[in-house]
This record gives C-alpha cells, sequence and structure tokens, in this order.
C-alpha cells in the first residue's frame, strides 16, 4: 500500500511539472530558513538609526534594502521564514489532530453524537474565526507557539467534517464489520483500521492548511497581533508599512516580505494540488 | 415489404479515445431503418449500442469522442454535413431521442410544461398559447391523465412510467419521423414497462413514427420490432426480420441469447447462458469478435473478421455462413 | 413547510446563545481583564481601578454577568463601550453601513467575474483559457490580501495617483457644487473610486473560488442525462448552456456562497485596515486593542446575525433554484 501511493505520487509529479516545481521551491525555502544564519549579511535585529542607514533602496551591501530601523531585509526575511514556516506547520500538525480526531469520533459513532457534534462544528463554521484569533492574539500576547495554537484551535472545523465524511461512509464496509465481529476495540478500530484509509486525504488536506496557517498568521502579524518584538515573522515584516508615507518612501520593505508570503503559500498549494491529482482522481474538476 | 428508406447508416465507427487506450463502441456499423416500422437493436450491455445512437443524434462529445460513417442520411440528408444550428433544427423534429432513466433525463428546475413548451416553441414556431394547447394535446396523445394540471408539476412530482410518458410526449411532439429509444422500459417495474410498450407501437402505428428500438430483451423485441439487428462488442452480427431470427436465429451468438431466453425454454431445467463474459472494449480478440465464446468455432474465425454475408434476406456476420454461400 | 421554519428559526437562536456563549467564555478567561490597560497607567490607581470595576459591573461573578449581557441583549441593549463611554449599539451601527457596502459592492463584483469565468472554462475545458483561470484562481487564493492591497494603493494611489489611498469619502465632498446635469455621475465616481480598490481585494479569493466551483459544477450539470435530453430535442447549444445548465450549476454555488459569508467579515477586517475603511472591521480592532470588551461581544453577535440571516437568504434561495427540495426533506 504505501509503495503505491508512494508510486502515484511519484508518476504523478512527474506528469505534473508546476506541483514538482513548487515542490522544488517550497524545498529551497526550507534550505534557506533552516540554515539563516548562513545566508544572512547582517545580524537581523541590529538596529542603526543613523539617517544614511535607514530605508535604504537594494544596495550591493543590502540586497533587498534596509527597513525603517535600519535592519537588512534579506537577513530579516530568512530569519522570519523560521517562524513564518513553524507557525504553518504546528498550526496544521495541531489543526489535522484535533480535526481528525473530532472528525473521525464524529463519523464513526454515528447518530446523536454525531448529530450534536457537527452541529457545534456548523455554529463554528458560522463565526468569522478571525474575531476569535484577534481576541485571543490580542490578550494572549502569545510567542508563535501560542499563535499556532490559537489558529489551530480555531480552523479544525473543515478537516473534521471532512475525515467525518470519510469515516461515515467506511464505516459500513465489510472489514469494519469484519473487525467488530472479532471483538477489537472502537478505539483500535478507528487507528488502526479506519485512519489508514483516508492518509491520502489527510495529507492533501494537511498541505493546503500550512497554506491556510501561513497566510492567516501573516495577516495576524501584519495587523500587529502576531508575533510580538524582538521576534517576527514575513507578516510583521510588512506591518509597518500600513502606514502610507512609509509605503511611499520604502516600498520594497512591503513588497519582499509580501512577495515571499505569496511565493510559499502559493508552492503549497500547488502542492497539495498536485497530490490531490495523484492520490485522489474523484476529487480532481475533471 | 420494400418501405422507403429512412434512415440509413454505412460503416459507423466511433471511437472514444481514454486514458487507457481506445476503445471502438461502434466499428463499422450498417443500419438501415424503413419507414414506419419498428427496428430493434438488441445486444450486451457495453457492446455499443447507446454510442450508435448518439452517434445518429451527432450527440457524441468530442472530445473523447469522435464518429465517423461512410453513409449517414436521414431521409436523404447527410446527417454528418449539417452544422450545428441545422441540427439543433433536426433533433426534437426530425429525429427524436428518449434515456433509459426518466429519472434524470428531465431538467428538475423547470416545470413539465416549461420543457415541454420550449420544444415546441424551438420547432413549430408556436405563440405561447398555442404551444401550451399543443403540449395539453401531447400529453393527452401519451396518456397521461389531467395533462393540464400536469403541465405545472416538476419532474420530481411524477412517477418514473409517467416521465417516461413526458420524456415521449417530448420527444412525440413535433411528429419526428425517427424515434430512438435507448432502454426505454429498463428502469421501470414490469407493468409499466407494459403500458410504455403499448404507448410505443401505439405512437408508430398513429404517428406513423419509424422507431428504433434499443434494449438487451430480446423478449421485448419480439413482442413489438419487426426487423431486428443484434449487436455485439461494436459491430452488427446479425441483421433480420424478427419472424426469420426467432425461427431461425443464424449467429452463434443469437442463438445464445435466444436459448438464454427464460420465456422459449420453460421445461428446461436450467437457463442456457453464453459461456465466457463480455469482451473487453480495449482489448478485442483477432478474427472474429465472438470466436472466444464460440461453440462453432474453427480456424478462420481466429485469424479474420467475417464480413456480412447475405442469406435469405438476413444478414449474419459468420464465417459459417460463408461455406454455406460457397457450396 | 411552516414547521421547517420555524425549526430553522429555532436553530438560529440556539446558535446564537452558543456563539455568545463561547465568546463570552473566551473573552472572560483571558488573562487580565478588563482593567489591564489601565495596570501600566500611573494616572490610575488601585483605588480607581476598583471604582471602574463596580461603576461597569465588573465585580460580579462571570456567570452573573453573562445572565445579565444575555438579559440586556435580548432587550437590545449591547452595553456601554469602555473606550467612549458611548452605547455599543450606536458605535457599531454607525460602523456597520460602511462595511454592508464594501462588502455588497465586493460581492457583485465576485460574482460578475467569477460566474462567467467559470462557465467559459466549463464549455471550453482544457482551452488556453480554461488553464489561464485555473492558474489565476490559483494565485488569487494564494495572495496575502494585505499586500495586494499594499501593491495596489503603490500603484494606484501613490505612483499613478489614480485613486485614493484609503477612507470613504472626501470629507469636503459638496455635490452641490457640480452642474445638476452631471450631478449623478460625479456623486457615483465620488463613491466608486474609494470603494475599487478595498472591494477588489476583498473580492479576490471569492473570484478564486467561486470561478472553480463554478467550473466543476457546470461540468457536473452538462454531463447529467437532462441535458442530453435537452440537446436531443434540438434545444441549441447556447440555451443548453444558459438555460439549463446554469440555472442547476447555480443551486450549489448559492449555498458556497453563504458558507463563505463568514470569510467575507473576515476579509473585511484586514481590507478594511489597509484602506482606513471606517467600517466594523476597524472598530473591532481598536476594540481588541483596548480590551473595549462590550464593542467585541457586540460586534461578533451583530455579525453572527448576520452570517445567520444570510445562510437562511441562501437557503431560501437554493430552495428556489431547485424545486426538489421543498417535497425531499
Ligand atoms: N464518453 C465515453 N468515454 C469513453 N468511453 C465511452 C464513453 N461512452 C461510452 N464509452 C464506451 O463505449 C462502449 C459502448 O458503450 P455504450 O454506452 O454504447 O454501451 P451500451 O451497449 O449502450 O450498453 P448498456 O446496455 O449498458 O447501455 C463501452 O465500452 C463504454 O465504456
Ligand atoms: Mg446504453
Amino acid at each position: 500500500m504505501k509503495s503505491g501511493l508512494l508510486y502515484d505520487f511519484w508518476r504523478a509529479f512527474h506528469k505534473n511539472r508546476l506541483a514538482a516545481l513548487a515542490g522544488v521551491i517550497l524545498l529551497a525555502i526550507f534550505f534557506l530558513a533552516i540554515f539563516a544564519p548562513v545566508f544572512a549579511t547582517h545580524n537581523p535585529t541590529y538596529i542603526r538609526l543613523e539617517q544614511e542607514q535607514i530605508k535604504l533602496p537594494p544596495t550591493a551591501a543590502h540586497f533587498i534594502g534596509t527597513d525603517n530601523l535600519g535592519r537588512d531585509i534579506w537577513s530579516r526575511m530568512l530569519f522570519g521564514a523560521r517562524i513564518s514556516l513553524l507557525v504553518g506547520f504546528l498550526t496544521m500538525i495541531i489543526t489535522v489532530i484535533i480535526g481528525v480526531a473530532y472528525g473521525a469520533v464524529s463519523g464513526y459513532y454515528g447518530g446523536k453524537l454525531d448529530f450534536m457534534m457537527m452541529c457545534f462544528v456548523d455554529i463554528l463554521l458560522s463565526l468569522p474565526t478571525i474575531f476569535l484569533v484577534i481576541i485571543l492574539a490580542a490578550f494572549f500576547k502569545p510567542d508563535f507557539f501560542g499563535i499556532a495554537a490559537i489558529i489551530g484551535m480555531t480552523s479544525w472545523m473543515r478537516t473534521a467534517r471532512l475525515v467525518r465524511g470519510q469515516f461515515l461512509s467506511l464505516k459500513e464496509e465489510e472489514f469494519v464489520m469484519a473487525a467488530r465481529a472479532l471483538g477489537y476495540s472502537n478505539c483500535r478500530i478507528i487507528f488502526v483500521h479506519l485512519l489508514p484509509n483516508v492518509r491520502a486525504l489527510i495529507i492533501i488536506n494537511a498541505t493546503l492548511l500550512i497554506a491556510q496557517a501561513v497566510l492567516l498568521e501573516s495577516a495576524l502579524s501584519f495587523l500587529g497581533f502576531g508575533v510580538q518584538p524582538p521576534q517576527f515573522s514575513w507578516g510583521s515584516m510588512l506591518s509597518s508599512a500600513q502606514y502610507i508615507v512609509f509605503l511611499k518612501e520604502a516600498p520594497w520593505t512591503a513588497f519582499f516580505p509580501g512577495l515571499a508570503i505569496f511565493i510559499t503559500v502559493l508552492c503549497f498549494n500547488f502542492f497539495g494540488e498536485g497530490l490531490r491529482d495523484a492520490w485522489d482522481p474523484k476529487l480532481k474538476n475533471y | 415489404m420494400l418501405a422507403e428508406i429512412l434512415l440509413e447508416l454505412r460503416n459507423l465507427k466511433t471511437k472514444f479515445k481514454t486514458y487507457d487506450g481506445e476503445v471502438k463502441a461502434a466499428d463499422g456499423i450498417d443500419l438501415t431503418v424503413h419507414k414506419k416500422e419498428i427496428l430493434g437493436i438488441v445486444g450486451e450491455s457495453g457492446c455499443g449500442k447507446s454510442a450508435t445512437a448518439l452517434s445518429i443524434m451527432r450527440l457524441i462529445p468530442s472530445p473523447p469522442g469522435e464518429v465517423h460513417a461512410d453513409k449517414m442520411e436521414l431521409n436523404g440528408v447527410e446527417l454528418q454535413s449539417l452544422t450545428e444550428k441545422q441540427l439543433s433544427k433536426v433533433r426534437g423534429s426530425e429525429i427524436s431521442m428518449i434515456f433509459q432513466e426518466p429519472s434524470s433525463a428531465l431538467n428538475p428546475a423547470f416545470t413539465i410544461g416549461e420543457q415541454l413548451i420550449e420544444v415546441l416553441i424551438l420547432h413549430q414556431k408556436l405563440d405561447r398559447g398555442a404551444a401550451h394547447r399543443q403540449a395539453i394535446k401531447a400529453l393527452n396523445l401519451v396518456q397521461i391523465p389531467a395533462a393540464t394540471q400536469r403541465l405545472a408539476d416538476y419532474p420530481h412530482q411524477l412517477s418514473g412510467g409517467m416521465r417516461q410518458r413526458v420524456m415521449l410526449a417530448m420527444a412525440c411532439a413535433c411528429m419526428p419521423s425517427l424515434l430512438i429509444a435507448d432502454e426505454p422500459t429498463t428502469a421501470l417495474d414490469v407493468t409499466v414497462q407494459a403500458q410504455i410498450l403499448e404507448l410505443l407501437c401505439q405512437l408508430q402505428s398513429e404517428l406513423n413514427i419509424a422507431i428504433m428500438l434499443i434494449t438487451h430483451d430480446l423478449s421485448l423485441v419480439a413482442e413489438i420490432a419487426q426487423r431486428v439487428a443484434v449487436m455485439y462488442a461494436g459491430v452488427v452480427v446479425e441483421n433480420a426480420s424478427v419472424r426469420n431470427l426467432f425461427a431461425k436465429p443464424r449467429h452463434p451468438y443469437t442463438q445464445g441469447l435466444l436459448a438464454s431466453l427464460p420465456l422459449l425454454n420453460a421445461e428446461r431445467e436450467r437457463l442456457n447462458v453464453i459461456p465466457g463474459g463480455v469482451p473487453n472494449m480495449l482489448n478485442l480478440p483477432k478474427g472474429c469478435r465472438f470466436h472466444p465464446r464460440c461453440p462453432h468455432c474453427w480456424q478462420i474465425c481466429r485469424q479474420q473478421e467475417p464480413p456480412l454475408f447475405s442469406q435469405n434476406g438476413s444478414e449474419v456476420r459468420c464465417w459459417l455462413f460463408a461455406r454455406e454461400m460457397n457450396k | 413547510m411552516g414547521n421547517r421554519y420555524l425549526r430553522r428559526l429555532a436553530t438560529l437562536f440556539f446558535s446564537l446563545f452558543v456563539i455568545s456563549l463561547l465568546s463570552f467564555a473566551l473573552i472572560e478567561f483571558s488573562p487580565g481583564g478588563a482593567m489591564a490597560r489601565y495596570v501600566e497607567n500611573p494616572n490610575i490607581s488601585q483605588a480607581d481601578r476598583t471604582r471602574m470595576a463596580e461603576r461597569f459591573g465588573l465585580d460580579r461573578p462571570a456567570p452573573l454577568r453573562y445572565f445579565i449581557w444575555l438579559r440586556n441583549t435580548v432587550q437590545g441593549d449591547l452595553g456601554t463601550s469602555f473606550m467612549t463611554g458611548r452605547p455599543v449599539l450606536t458605535e457599531i451601527l454607525e460602523r456597520l453601513p460602511a462595511t454592508l457596502k464594501l462588502m455588497t459592492f465586493s460581492f457583485f463584483i465576485s460574482i460578475i467575474v467569477a460566474i462567467p469565468i467559470g462557465i467559459y472554462s466549463a464549455t471550453h475545458r482544457h482551452s488556453l483559457f480554461d488553464h489561464l483561470a485555473a492558474t489565476g484562481s490559483f494565485l488569487g487564493l494564494s495572495l496575502p490580501s494585505f499586500w495586494f492591497g499594499l501593491l495596489m494603493i503603490y500603484i494606484f494611489a501613490i505612483w499613478l495617483n489614480w485613486l485614493p489611498s484609503g477612507g470613504m469619502i472626501t470629507p469636503w465632498f459638496d455635490p452641490s457644487a457640480y452642474p445638476l446635469l452631471i450631478r449623478p455621475f460625479v456623486i457615483f465616481w465620488e463613491h466608486t473610486r474609494y470603494l475599487l480598490m478595498p472591494a477588489i481585494v476583498l473580492s479576490l479569493s471569492n473570484i478564486g473560488s467561486w470561478s472553480r466551483y463554478m467550473r466543476s459544477s457546470m461540468l457536473d450539470v452538462i454531463s447529467q442525462n437532462y441535458i442530453q435530453t435537452a440537446r436531443a430535442n434540438g434545444v441549441p447549444e447556447r440555451k443548453v448552456v444558459y438555460k439549463h445548465a446554469l440555472r442547476n450549476a447555480l443551486t450549489p454555488l448559492v449555498t458556497l456562497m453563504g458558507l463563505d459569508l463568514p470569510g467575507f467579515f473576515a476579509g473585511a477586517v484586514v481590507t478594511e485596515q489597509i484602506f482606513a475603511w471606517p467600517g466594523m472591521g476597524r472598530l473591532f480592532i481598536s476594540a481588541a486593542g483596548n480590551r473595549d470588551y462590550q464593542v467585541l461581544m457586540g460586534i461578533i453577535m451583530i455579525t453572527a446575525v448576520l452570517v445567520l440571516l444570510g445562510n437562511l437568504l441562501a437557503d431560501l434561495m437554493y430552495r428556489f433554484l431547485d424545486p426538489r427540495v421543498n417535497y425531499e426533506g
């Protein structure tokens, strides 16, 4: 089975150049983030307020210029990538854990419990979760892990729905009946027998979740509710560009971090789409 | 019986390009439909009956489909040369078609009346009032009770049999000369099946419509058709009048089909079933397509595809009859 | 029939109740409490804080306060803003029209752009346009809206100087200064030029997802039997697509639009912030920064009501488009 998934993956990405390219770019970004100290040309938090050091346009010394506090943007982007990606991955893990557990229980047990659990999901989905995220972020002033926890706790509902749908139909299959007849515990059936069947779906979903998390985190940091100084992410690097004067004088401070977010999110989306093509042709829009 | 020829189809080839390869749903089909007759087309599931019908309607989606025929003439008009605009004038007024699934064949978003009236206005250039009256007439024709009220109903409010009647009303509202009925009764229960068949016969005799009745049930054909074409894996293997076919089935496949009819051998212990399964349309056997399942298979059958041999007004695609001819 | 709507209404109120309980608890159990922002202010002593807390009723136990809040809210009193001392409802109602204006405009942009793209992609599957639309929708879904907004501001407001960078209307705008004949156009343009950029930014992700959805829904419908029937009866292709298929393809899209409403409000928060749009989203952000609990609760509740009503509307619309629904469930 495992080799089947991997084989499909390989075959599809051989054909789907765009998804493969997205994967390669993502690897490059991870690489740069992991080895940020190596590639950084300056200390990312070193502030120089001399007039000739702030808001420098791209020069030889500063690839893509400096920001309003004279910090090197290239170096900051490398280190900012760490937070952005870390939050993305952590959020994804939290979301998947909550969503899968919730959806699996709801779908597997079905009936009244399922009805109530899905009712709750529906209610949460009718609330713009960014409100809750902003409130929590504003009140708790969390670090990057806290941000991931907050975003994760407010965005698991769609994953839960997805998994629940699969479980609802899977549990009617014969092998589940057989497992029940053999007296396996529900817990074992859920995790050992059923979960592997939705593996592909979860991985696809997880990839897209990272994209969403990176976007949400950057928006949050942009609004000033995300990671707090001295920590910084791509989103918070754009924060000061909210002021028109600043945007006018040093557009590159906003341009490059935003571009990095855009490309990263785009690559995750393309990669997820490639996975979907490879593993779940049914889901493909023809 | 030398009735005028209504539809003449020569060497129809319909292919579908799929990921796994090319499916030849029709691989050189010859058919003739005379005016006012009922022609039955019989064959196993997947042998290309619907594909043939849709090719005649020019409704094969392309891609993946591809249709070519040496000749496809309706009333002397070559259908393949018509533009899309001319085609839509022909469809519904010269040839119409009804489908197997009455439950999904009507648009759920519009009432019966809206759908019927649309067709009438399209082809007969009537105004709304006249189209409305005409629609009621059409529903009466297919014996739908309380026609006026039914016009305001949505398809889901009708039973399967009623929906098929509505389909028939839409198809026959403009008096086409050919009606293609693709398994019109398969999805219905037995009593309703009989009613619909009776209705088909009636339409044929009252409106002088020729009907091409597609089915995999030979007994249906025996009841109402005049001639039968038996299809196997994309070709016509036997073409005969109903009387001839049932009296003396020639092709081994036809013989097998007849032998498996429960009615005719009720006294036997068990039904005869043709051994082997439906051939894989992606990978047809060399030579005669039927040879792996044929009890009379001999050498040439494995090597060369037989042509259609004529014999006493029947046409058979089988080497056995080459031998007889050569005698 | 009537019974179902009663049930829907009951569900709606139940949802509101759960949402209020949830938000209240969330705010309540957050660290610091309402007085946290005064702790660092040297001009306000501990005694002052206690007095203030008493005045706002913050010294009572939380369940009691929730109960009081609920009672007042049911009577249409959403409390008083800590920041301004004015009734929360007044504050919100001042801001709501701006948000609704932005959202409505953006909603129409999304529909007008997304639906034709979806239809054309579906009817010209695998064409160059289809591939471009697919790529475009991916770009749209991946663009950080605030970055896109800043780019637009830089290009159209700073560089080309065609559109204002933010705000909703020029404060000294006076339509009576223009001749009567062109006055309507001037007024229209005055509103549009402020609306254009924020509305486009807010539409972006909707256009991306709706056009994809429209495409797949259209493809789904086109493969249905009744489309084959329409063609077999000689209905011209244009009419098959724009009458028979579109009507059925729109149904699931309406549901999606209902489900996307919360996302729309979320997008408005960011968009309003970038373009200094004086709407509810901006109010929420400043309230969050200032721990203005009553305002936060008020905005959440008002938004929830709007979203749930929007869903109800989508449901009615669905029933209108798909007559089957009335008879089934
Ligand atoms: N759109 C399509 N794309 C690819 N292959 C197709 C398509 N339509 C039909 N086929 C193939 O063409 C062959 C003939 O199909 P067709 O529907 O004509 O069979 P049939 O005789 O009508 O069978 P049934 O009795 O089940 O209706 C089948 O092998 C089918 O898989
Ligand atoms: Mg068929």
